[in-house]
């Protein structure tokens, strides 16, 4: 149990030290509520939810969700989307398991191919944004059908399974007891990318670009390099969120990322971070994807079907789409 | 006007608060037929409540308002325009992707629904025809798209469109408010909005809001004066100077030169900025001047004669397409990261969209273009209280009231106050070339000074200035020679040494293309380039 609540103490003093508010607004706070509204309700609801058999799979499931979040987060900061961290997922598993059955059996060299591959891909998708001057939305669109289409050619349709101890590891293992290595990935991903976005000129544009893009160009900031670092970014942990998805299950498939698009959206607008760029940021996104994690793992254990869950989720980003809309409109207008 | 009409308009202690913000305390104003009162007072005085609260957009806490002598109290925007008081927005709200009867028209095309419940467009192309005629837009074509309008015309069917929808609506005597409408506008447009405003006089009541104190004084019958939401003048025009407004807003004399020319000087030494025949097709055409170290060059012009193409092409926002620049000597390479790398400083004149993140604080705007050098390490870490230590120093040298400090958001300052910010993220780059875009646009009497004062405090550290203004009284004041742009050409350089300093009308007279011109140019004074 207490491996669980661990991130939200720190969370509690990070809110209070946002880039770009002067104190915790009702906004900032109603994701904590739901999210231990929702941890109450379904303790009570499902004896085996607090269990630590489940909350060892809840670590997993969000510290993957985490990553693929985290440079999506940042793409959003800058105002643009990416769509095609689903589809990085599927082709980061397409190749590793053909590298894995194909008797590649380092695990250093699967992080490093993992790494190569977000950002190659990352950087395909920024530079064709930046450089075709075209939205965002269409660019990754593009891309999304792209990469699908390439990683199902990779693994010719079919699941491929492989069988690496090491791999397998990186994904369920424990480095420190009790808590998933994905958990941990996740959480030194967040941490990295927290100071990053925070403390540094770079993560600094991010937010700049976001909020005005043509102010940043007349300060005399070439706004593509950073456009592209943000793809890139997202790319990254697109990749990695695929490896560990990858070695969870020893195999990848067609269906590998299929719901990381929705979820990771949904943690993002959940957590507080408004899709017209320039505020949130990664600390808001953790918020959202432990009530992501929560709600589904939570409706399975309730045994609620697959189909309605998929509903639920739809509605609930809505709601938090309009609390964090509407929570803009009056700090604007104040 | 006799006594026994009842004004068109009536406001009567009228008070609202926001939170513990008294921002109108009491305050009447009243319209009479054909009258046309100014509306004056610093930023933050309460002008644009006192609008809001006229326009139906915002309700007041307290007070009454009567329209021909009958209380009203709409709660709309709407409902004031059916009652005939319609308001002139200070950015215009004619819509770019209609065309020109659609927007005379727009929201009360029900007029003119014909058969099936269908628009009748031969209707409303009728309508809008005579509309354009009344205002004055007889060239004007009923169905052009807006986008391809000047700013001028753009104007003119703003006051047109209120003037129509008074008589869609069958008001006989509408009022009609301005917000601000000169701020955006060149001197020759500015005129010729003073003439549409004089046309107005015949049938309408206006409350006219503006910075511009001399404009206010020429063209006003009356003068309301707003400071801290009180209202401590209503008097004639005819009575009051320029003094007296600037006094009553400010609440203190205005203090020697306003402009300090006496600190006007530029000191001698190789030239700072070099600019050698550079020229943009369809812009500009090749023009080359040198600024010695603390000189200041206005550039003057009407719209359309390539000023603001001139000084963005100096800032590095746009790239010659022959000649070169030079600062101390070493040529300009071309784009923004380039000119900032040189010492080039760039204030745009559209603060809210290219000079200032308005969603963020005064820091983080504040150190944009200095991350990358005097806020961050080598390895990319923001110095965090390097940049707020610098901030904190300039909101104390230009005195930028902020209430959060640093931490304030751009959004809850005045204007004035944002535009000091503006000038603060360049002035901390310690820049050898200044190019400012009308830097005191909707900015109060007070922050102007200020303003003035840093810029002859960078003068005097021997940056050489750029200056684009359509406030010609504040360019002449500031410069020391102006550059005078029609249609393209560089056609004089006016010399405006302190004392010499040539007439505002001698400048308008320059700025004129020769086809239009009525009489030459004669002024003593001013030499060929």
């Amino acid at each position: 149990m207490s491996d669980q609540t661990v991130p939200i103490a720190p969370l509690a003093r990070l809110t209070e030290r946002l880039p770009f508010r002067s104190g915790p607004s009702f906004v900032d706070v109603l994701p904590l509520l739901v999210l231990v509204a929702l941890v109450v309700f379904f303790a009570t609801q499902a004896e085996s939810f607090l269990g630590s058999r489940n909350l060892l799979v809840m670590s997993g499931q969000a510290g993957i969700l985490l990553l693929v979040s985290l440079g999506a987060t940042l793409v959003i900061v800058t105002g643009s989307i990416d769509l095609s961290v689903g589809s990085i997922i599927l082709l980061t598993g397409a190749i590793l398991s053909r590298l894995l059955v194909g008797g590649v059996d380092s695990t250093l060299l699967v992080i490093l191919a993992t790494l190569a591959i977000g950002a190659t891909a990352g950087f395909v998708n920024g530079a064709i944004f930046a450089f075709g001057r075209i939205p965002s939305f269409i660019a990754t669109l593009g891309a999304l059908s792209f990469f699908n289409g390439l990683g199902l050619t990779i693994i010719g349709g079919r699941s491929i399974a492989f069988d690496s101890p090491g791999v397998l590891n990186l994904a369920i293992g424990q480095w420190i007891p009790n808590v998933q290595n994905s958990a941990l990935f996740g959480l030194v991903a967040l941490a990295i990318l927290f100071v990053f976005s925070r403390s540094t000129r770079f993560g600094r544009y991010l937010y700049a670009i976001g909020g005005n893009e043509r102010v940043v160009a007349l300060s005399g900031i070439s706004i593509r390099r950073y456009k592209i670092l943000a793809f890139v970014l997202s790319g990254v942990t697109a990749a990695l969120a695929g490896l560990l998805v990858t070695a969870q299950l020893s195999a990848s498939g067609p269906s590998l990322g299929s719901t990381a698009l929705l979820d990771s959206l949904a943690a993002i607008v959940i957590g507080g971070t408004a899709l017209s760029g320039g505020n949130g940021g990664v600390h808001r996104t953790l918020l959202g994807v432990l009530i992501v994690t929560v709600l589904v793992n939570g409706l399975n254990q309730l045994g609620v079907q697959d189909f309605a869950q998929i509903m639920i989720k739809g509605a609930v980003i809505v709601v938090a789409a309009i609390f964090t809309m509407a929570s803009q409109r009056g700090l604007h207008l104040k | 006007m006799p006594a026994t009409v009842a004004p068109l308009l009536e406001a009567i202690d009228i008070t609202k608060t926001y939170g513990s913000n008294e921002v109108l305390s009491k305050v009447s104003l009243s319209v009479a037929p054909g009258e046309i009162v100014g509306l004056i007072g610093e930023n933050g005085a309460g002008k644009s409540t006192l609008l809001n609260i006229l326009s139906g957009v915002v309700s007041p806490d307290a007070g009454k308002l009567r329209r021909n002598g009958a209380p009203i109290a709409p709660s709309t925007y709407r409902e004031a325009s059916r009652s005939g008081i319609i308001r002139v927005f200070q950015d215009s709200a004619l819509i770019d992707n209609l065309r020109v009867y659609e927007n005379l028209f727009f929201g009360w095309e029900h007029f003119f629904t014909g058969r099936l419940g269908l628009l009748d467009r031969r209707a409303m192309l009728d309508a809008a025809r005579k509309a354009l005629d009344a205002g004055g837009l007889t060239e004007l074509a009923a169905d052009r798209p807006i986008s391809d309008l000047a700013p001028g015309e753009r104007q003119a069917l703003d006051i047109a469109r209120a003037v129509a929808t008074a008589d869609l609506l069958g008001i006989e005597a509408p009022v009609i408010l301005f917000d601000e409408p000169t701020t955006a506008l060149d001197s020759a447009n500015e005129e010729n909005f003073l003439r549409l405003l004089e046309r107005l006089r015949g049938r309408a009541g206006v409350v006219f809001v503006s910075h511009r104190l001399g404009e206010v004084l020429r063209s006003c019958d009356r003068i309301v004066v707003l400071k801290d939401g009180k209202r401590v003048a209503d008097a004639p025009a005819s009575g009051l100077t320029d003094a007296d407004l600037h006094r009553l807003m400010v609440g203190r004399e205005r203090t020697g030169n306003y402009y300090r020319e006496d600190r006007q000087k530029p000191r001698p030494g190789p030239a700072r900025l070099e600019v050698n025949g550079i020229a943009i097709a369809g812009a500009y055409e090749p023009v080359s001047f040198a600024l010695a170290p603390g000189e200041v060059l206005g550039l003057a012009g009407t719209d359309g004669s390539g000023k603001r193409r001139l000084a963005q092409t100096i800032a590095g926002e746009r790239s010659p397409d022959r000649g070169e620049i030079r600062v101390d000597g070493k040529r300009l390479r071309t784009g923004v990261p380039a000119a900032v790398a040189a010492g080039v400083a760039f204030v745009p004149g559209e603060r809210q969209h290219d000079g200032l993140i308005v969603r963020e604080t005064i820091l983080a705007n504040f150190e944009l273009p200095s991350l990358h050098d005097l806020f961050s390490n080598a390895a990319g870490f923001r110095l965090g209280r390097k940049a707020r230590t610098a901030a904190e120093r300039y909101i104390a040298e230009l005195e930028i009231s902020a209430p959060n400090g640093v931490e304030s958001r751009i959004d809850t300052l005045s204007g004035g106050n944002q535009q000091k910010v503006l000038l603060a993220k360049w002035l901390v780059r310690d820049p050898r070339v200044l190019v400012l875009e009308n830097p005191t646009q909707g900015v109060d009497t007070g922050a102007r000074e200020a303003i003035y004062r840093a810029v002859r405090d960078a003068a005097a550290r021997g940056v050489a200035v750029v200056i684009v203004s359509d406030d010609l009284p504040e360019l002449i004041g500031l410069s020391d020679r102006i550059l005078i742009l029609v249609e393209g050409r560089s056609t004089r350089l006016l010399d405006a040494a302190p004392g010499a300093k040539p007439e505002e009308a001698a400048v308008v007279a320059e700025m004129i293309p020769a086809g239009i011109r009525s009489t030459p140019g004669t002024t003593p004074g001013i030499t060929h380039v």
